[in-house]
């Protein structure tokens, strides 16, 4: 589409996200010794780009975006990071591609994925992600998901999309002890972050900026 | 909880899926060769099988793929899934029952 | 009053903790127990022995066991918002500050005035209430009464302070109890690093080894429990839950738990939930769930002061309790013996040991003899006496043939241990469809053929020994590790267990009487279902168990029948002369004993009773006097208040027709953000876009919208929407707000099962735009003014009437402008990347200043597009035809689409079918409801034939000046201009109305296209 191959030249807002009215920076929950159980962190202002292979061309789109980007599109239920950008296997030909910029993403993609067969649809502002942290993420996660996060079951790299407190989420197991990315819809974000922060309360919780 | 094995995620609860129907019911290929009677088989004819049972289920809430699921109306025990181009082993399941 | 003195406690002993006394209160008078004491401990410890009355009779009863199967000692736990009743004392952990209250007495526990429902029970019988009072007039009155009468405890009306929660886990080896059995399987299968969960009901390890003083290689037996308890802690990957009942297996093997995180605390702390219901995945299953005693049936069995024998030895042991002062011991088994011993040990007097058995002199008889205890075999104890406490029984020789020899000899006694052997705790088994067998030796059903993946080890095997259960549990976790891949499966070595061996039991189901005695025996002490109640229901020709059950109740009460089903079932198998597994059994159904519902709500309750989703402009519809309205999940404006207007009636009626007339003669803004948007990309986009709506897409423009109608496959009609053709190969649908996530399911669909030919990708962009509509005569001037200079030509020629452009930009924000309306107003729907959203609708709002800009809401959208005969949601009620909305011509006979294929069915094409009309009150100012049924003659005998009704109104169209509605009425084109009566029978409403054209402004579109 016109709007995202050629970038907009005059300044954007800064972009807002679903809960800035009720995100305030700060430790809550119970007083954990050593610290809180869990760390959130709002990853905002990211290009979500989702990518689907047309009809037999996934292998083609493949070789294209590990031209592009340095990134090998990963299989179910994986995720791979090349360079500034991370893939993740959201569904059969299905990725979501990531990276902290503003539209450079999607053009990119438009210019090397949809001659190769890929379908390149911008979720950017459709997702809210949150990354969580600390020693009791694990617990935290699993009062809402039926996915076993075990490192056995779900090691780094790992991708899952499943329900989380009845949401729709894309749970990403980040390296790094018990580090996990969590897409949600915009839409529900509120009601996510509020279910998230009740589940951590007894381990204590910080909200960081 | 039924757990039903995704081709591409793995066992999952039922409770991501959405139940989707019948998969012995085949739309039919050719519309303008249906029959009326053609269409009201496929619209509203349903057996209510006990036992195996072939299905298909939507992964709505991870991968969003569509799975046929083999499974057993009296016992919920899923027997075989797979893509739905795949063949179960359901016509066996029916000879042998 | 001040506590009593624990007259009852032992001077040594017991795994409670004296240094830390605990005050409690019962029925309003205050005691001491100590930690590690339950409540049923700490009122024995004190000597209080009537702690409740019996269901139907009010008799008073005592504690009987010392477990989840309690069915006497139920109380109401707690005061206030925080009260449990029919909680068994059994279970409850002592705390600091505990209240407790009898419960199914009245005035008091001591004084009960229906105690004269047992003098009458005679009358009372099995089915009593049915035979006397039904049928009769006035049953419903009687039934209350009766209901009151056979209470239960109190609940609270008022909500639950406390929290509840989910929590999923999964494991390779998941073992239910941790008694010998379990922690020998947790062990053995978490040597091997496969991840084991451990579940145990009480607060801690051990199962009987708490309560009993068996040995293994000389050493105390519950040392080896503890040294078990220890290892398990510091296997990584294996997790141990106390105070947690596995109580169901559900499909899958999925296993339901409920862990009492704060149950033993006087309140949660903060941050805490009291209860967490766990839901397991387990790839094995090995359930060690024990064995439950059962109490022998014979008159006067429920005196306060009988008890289980295996519980007597709980309390002597692992409380430091004596139960009683003079014990007759009473069983079929060798736990008779073993109780007297323990008895005796603990310094209590041992007045008789009555064992029913002609062949029980077995090792453990001669340790009796041997101790110098009184035994007496082939006898039994035939009446207990003692109305507010045992105070003595008949104990009489048998005859071995059911019946006594010689008179009874009364022997003095405030503590009877009774045992009629063990019932292996089956149940789940049972849940996960696995049969039952019976057993004789051991007089009791045990696992049969079961689900894979599940074994039943040790007592629930009806495997008692304590060297059968550490055997057992070795064995099988260790099994179980390795077919999840880990270890060999070979089991590690067993200690060795000091064991007498047993003389086998001898089952006796009910006790004669004392000869020349009415006796009451009692079978099920939860439900007062006596032997005599059973033989009734046998000569009433009651054959299967499954009746038995339902017509004395036998086994229906919270405990399930866990100390009394078999002994029923092998009853009713006597009366019949048939064998017992021939009678059968009940099946047993998940839960094992009873989880409070708040466990399993958890979280999903108040706020969170389903997820709210907010559009992209929430927060400044909420900054600006919105009141908001659910709409499925979504909040979505439904008017707006002026600035510190409070919300009432008739602030919302004219806010609404101010948003109505703004939009209609300057301006207005909406939110339609929740409209689904699918994106659809790819060479074959068109081809199926074609044979999904009943219209045609093949050749839609790029560029160009079009309103497009989906159909179901059974030809009615499923959505509606506008789709763009945005590129060659790239379209974007929109769907209703209802429909959005169906609507997408059905397309994958398509794509994935029906036409995996086509080559399309589609996906859900409705989070990524935030969609606003921006209505009326100067609806061009506002967008043209806010659009950044030269980034889109908005004129009526550049942008006509479902014309689109991408290339616009608003404050640099990069938006989609589509010229649609639903209102039938010369619109625009403007997209905006959602974190934009506010920033593009701002300056909208600003453009929009000079010409009195109005935000407006669901409600006077809703006016507008009824005005208009726009069908909505109400319309497509999935009964209607595309032909039944005045939309038939849409449907194309050109191609081939969803639904066509049924279209000409006899019943859509009947002429008596409702179509869409609308209506207006004959007076002009009536409000006709939505959902009024549409007659002829209101006074017509009944039943009035149904025309049809009324979908949608608006109660007043500041547009026409009167209530409108839309209706689907039968023949209804031909009724244009007729008169019809609009009923609503349950509000006594009939109003006359006119048929008229659904469309009631601007007709021909001048608006939309100018």
């Amino acid at each position: 589409m016109a709007d995202a191959t050629s970038l907009p030249q005059a300044p954007l807002p800064p972009r807002r996200s679903p809960l800035d009215a009720v995100w305030v920076a700060g430790d809550y929950g119970a007083a954990a010794v050593g610290g809180p159980g869990v760390t959130m962190l709002r990853r905002s202002g990211l290009s979500s780009v989702q990518l689907d292979a047309r009809r037999g061309t996934a292998a083609s789109l493949r070789a294209a975006v590990a031209g592009a980007l340095g990134l090998a599109l990963p299989g179910p239920g994986r995720a791979a990071s090349g360079g500034e950008v991370r893939a993740l296997w959201l569904g059969p030909d299905r990725w979501m591609l990531l990276a902290e910029d503003t539209f450079a993403l999607e053009a990119k993609l438009r210019a090397a994925a949809e001659p190769a067969g890929g379908v390149v649809v911008d979720q950017s502002h459709g997702r809210t992600i949150l990354r969580l942290s600390g020693p009791a993420v694990r617990e935290v996660l699993a009062k809402g998901t039926g996915v076993d996060l075990h490192p056995r079951a779900f090691a780094e790299d790992a991708v899952a999309q499943t329900g989380l407190f009845h949401l729709a989420v894309t749970l990403d197991r980040r390296r790094g002890t018990g580090t996990f990315d969590v897409h949600g819809m915009r839409g529900f974000a509120q009601s996510l972050f509020e279910s998230l922060c009740e589940a951590a309360a007894e381990f204590g919780y910080r909200l960081s900026e | 909880m039924i757990r039903i094995p995704c081709p591409y995620c793995g066992p999952r609860d039922h409770d991501e899926f959405s139940y989707a129907g019948d998969a012995t019911k085949v739309r039919p290929a050719d519309p303008a060769a249906a029959t009326p009677e053609d269409w009201h088989r496929y619209v509203y004819l349903r057996d209510n099988p006990r036992g195996a049972h072939l299905e298909y289920w939507h992964h709505v809430q991870g991968c969003r793929a569509y799975v046929k699921v083999l499974r057993d109306t009296a016992t919920h025990e899923v027997l075989a899934a797979g893509l739905p181009s795949d063949d179960l082993p359901f016509e066996d399941l029916e000879a042998g029952r | 009053m001040t506590g009593s003195d624990q007259s009852h406690r032992l001077p040594t002993g017991g795994a409670i903790d004296r240094r830390r006394p605990l005050a409690f209160r019962f029925d309003g008078r205050e005691y001491r127990g100590y930690a590690g004491d339950t409540l049923a401990s700490a009122l024995l410890a004190n000597g209080v022995r009537v702690v409740g009355r019996s269901f139907k009779y009010h008799r008073p009863r005592g504690v009987l066991t010392a477990g989840p199967e309690e069915p006497n000692a139920l109380v109401e736990l707690r005061g206030g918002a925080r009260i449990e009743p029919n909680t068994r004392a059994t279970m409850v952990e002592l705390f600091h500050g505990l209240e407790a209250t009898s419960q199914n007495r009245w005035p008091s526990l001591r004084f009960d005035a229906l105690e004269v429902n047992d003098l009458l029970s005679r009358f009372l019988v099995a089915g009593f209430y049915y035979k006397t009072f039904m049928g009769f007039p006035g049953w419903h009155f009687w039934e209350q009464r009766i209901r009151a009468a056979a209470g239960m405890g109190r609940g609270t009306t008022e909500p639950d302070p406390d929290g509840y929660e989910t929590m999923n886990a999964h494991c390779d080896v998941l073992v239910v109890g941790g008694g010998p059995a379990g922690l020998a399987a947790a062990l053995a299968a978490g040597r091997t690093g496969a991840r084991v969960m451990l579940l145990e009901e009480t607060d801690g390890l051990g199962g009987r080894l708490r309560s009993d003083r068996e040995t293994l290689n000389g050493t105390p037996a519950m040392r080896w429990a503890e040294a078990a308890a220890f290892e398990l802690v510091d296997l990584p990957e294996v997790t141990v839950l106390t105070r947690t009942t596995g109580f169901g297996i559900y499909d899958g093997n999925v296993v339901g738990a409920v862990e009492r995180v704060a149950d033993h605390l006087p309140v949660p702390p903060a941050h805490m939930v009291r209860q967490r219901l766990w839901h397991i995945r387990p790839r094995r299953v090995i359930v060690a769930a024990g064995a439950i005693e059962r109490p022998l049936v014979f008159g006067g069995n429920d005196r306060p002061g009988v008890m289980q024998a295996g519980a007597v030895r709980t309390y002597l042991n692992r409380y430091a309790v004596a139960p009683g002062r003079q014990a007759v011991v009473v069983a079929n088994n060798d736990d008779g013996y073993r109780t007297a011993l323990d008895l005796a040990a603990a310094g209590i007097h041992v007045a008789q040991v009555v064992d029913t058995r002609s062949a029980g002199r077995g090792e453990w008889w001669r340790r009796a003899v041997d101790a110098g205890l009184d035994v007496v075999d082939r006898a039994a104890v035939t009446n207990a006496y003692g109305r507010m406490g045992l105070v003595g029984c008949d104990v009489t020789r048998l005859d071995g043939n059911g019946g006594t020899a010689g008179n009874g000899r009364f022997v003095p006694c405030d503590l009877i241990a009774s045992s009629g052997g063990w019932t292996p705790s089956i149940h789940l088994h049972s849940h996960a469809g696995g049969k039952a067998e019976w057993d004789d030796a051991i007089a009791a059903f045990v696992p049969g053929p079961g689900r894979a993946g599940v074994t039943t080890i040790g007592a629930a095997a009806g495997r008692f020994a304590l060297s059968d259960c550490l055997a057992d549990g070795f064995r099988v976790g260790a099994e179980a590790a390795r077919d999840c891949g880990f270890g060999s499966g070979t089991a590690p070595d067993a200690p060795v267990a000091d064991e007498a061996s047993v003389a086998p039991l001898q089952a006796i189901w009910s006790v004669p009487g004392t000869p020349g005695r009415k006796v009451k025996r009692f079978v099920d002490h939860q439900d007062d279902v006596t032997v005599e109640d059973i033989e009734l229901a046998h000569r009433e020709g009651f054959v299967s168990v499954e009746h038995l059950k339902r017509y004395t109740t036998l086994g229906m009460g919270t405990d399930q029948g866990k100390t009394s089903n078999t002994a029923g079932h092998a009853l009713m198998a006597g009366l019949r002369g048939r064998p017992i597994p021939a009678v059968g059994t009940t099946t047993f159904r998940p839960p094992y004993t009873p989880v409070a519902m708040g466990a399993f709500a958890g979280r999903a309750a108040g706020r969170h009773l389903a997820p709210i989703r907010r559009t992209a402009l929430h927060d400044w519809h909420a900054a600006n006097g919105v009141v908001f309205v659910e709409a499925g999940p979504w909040l979505r404006p439904q008017y707006y208040l002026r600035p510190g207007e409070t919300n009432s009636r008739e602030a919302m009626d004219r806010a609404i027709t101010e948003e109505v007339v703004a939009t209609r003669t300057r301006v207005g803004i909406s939110d339609v953000s929740s409209l689904g948007k699918i994106d659809v990309q790819g060479p074959d986009a068109a081809e199926f876009l074609n044979r999904v709506y009943c219209n045609g897409f093949a050749r839609l423009p790029v560029g160009k919208a079009r309103y497009g109608l989906m159909l179901r496959e059974d030809g009615l009609v499923d959505d509606d929407g506008t789709t763009s053709r945005l590129a060659d190969t790239h379209f974007l649908m929109t769907t209703t707000t209802v429909h959005a996530a169906e609507v997408l399911a059905d397309l994958e669909w398509y794509l994935q099962v029906v036409w995996p030919e086509l080559d399309v990708r589609v996906s859900s962009v409705t989070e990524q735009w935030a969609g606003m509509a921006l209505a009326g005569p100067r609806a061009r001037d506002v967008l043209a003014a806010a659009l950044d200079p030269g980034t889109a030509d908005v004129s009526n020629e550049a942008l006509p009437f479902l014309g689109v452009t991408t290339t616009a930009t608003v404050r640099g924000v990069p938006v989609r402008i589509f010229r649609i309306s639903f209102s039938g107003e010369l619109g625009y729907e403007v997209n905006a990347p959602a974190d934009w959203g506010i920033d593009v609708w701002e300056a909208l709002m600003h453009a929009g200043e000079p010409h009195g800009i109005r935000p407006y809401g669901l409600e006077a959208m809703g006016i507008m597009r009824i005005e208009k005969g726009h069908v909505a949601g109400a319309e497509l009620d999935g009964r209607t035809t595309p032909d039944d909305l005045g939309l038939g011509r849409m449907a194309s006979t050109a191609k081939w689409y969803v639904g066509r294929g049924m279209l000409g069915k006899p019943a859509y094409t009947d002429p008596d079918r409702p179509k869409l009309v609308g209506l207006v009150p004959v007076d002009g100012r009536t409000r006709i409801r939505a959902g009024a049924i549409l007659v002829a003659d209101p006074d017509a005998p009944t039943p009035i034939p149904k025309l049809g009704h009324v979908t949608s109104s608006a109660y007043l169209s500041p547009t026409v000046g009167h209530p409108i509605s839309l209706a689907l009425l039968a023949r209804g084109r031909e009724r244009i201009g007729e008169e019809v009566w609009a009923v609503f029978p349950t509000r006594s409403q009939r109003i006359r109305a006119r048929v008229t054209e659904p469309c009631f402004v601007d007709p021909e579109g001048e608006k939309l296209h100018g």
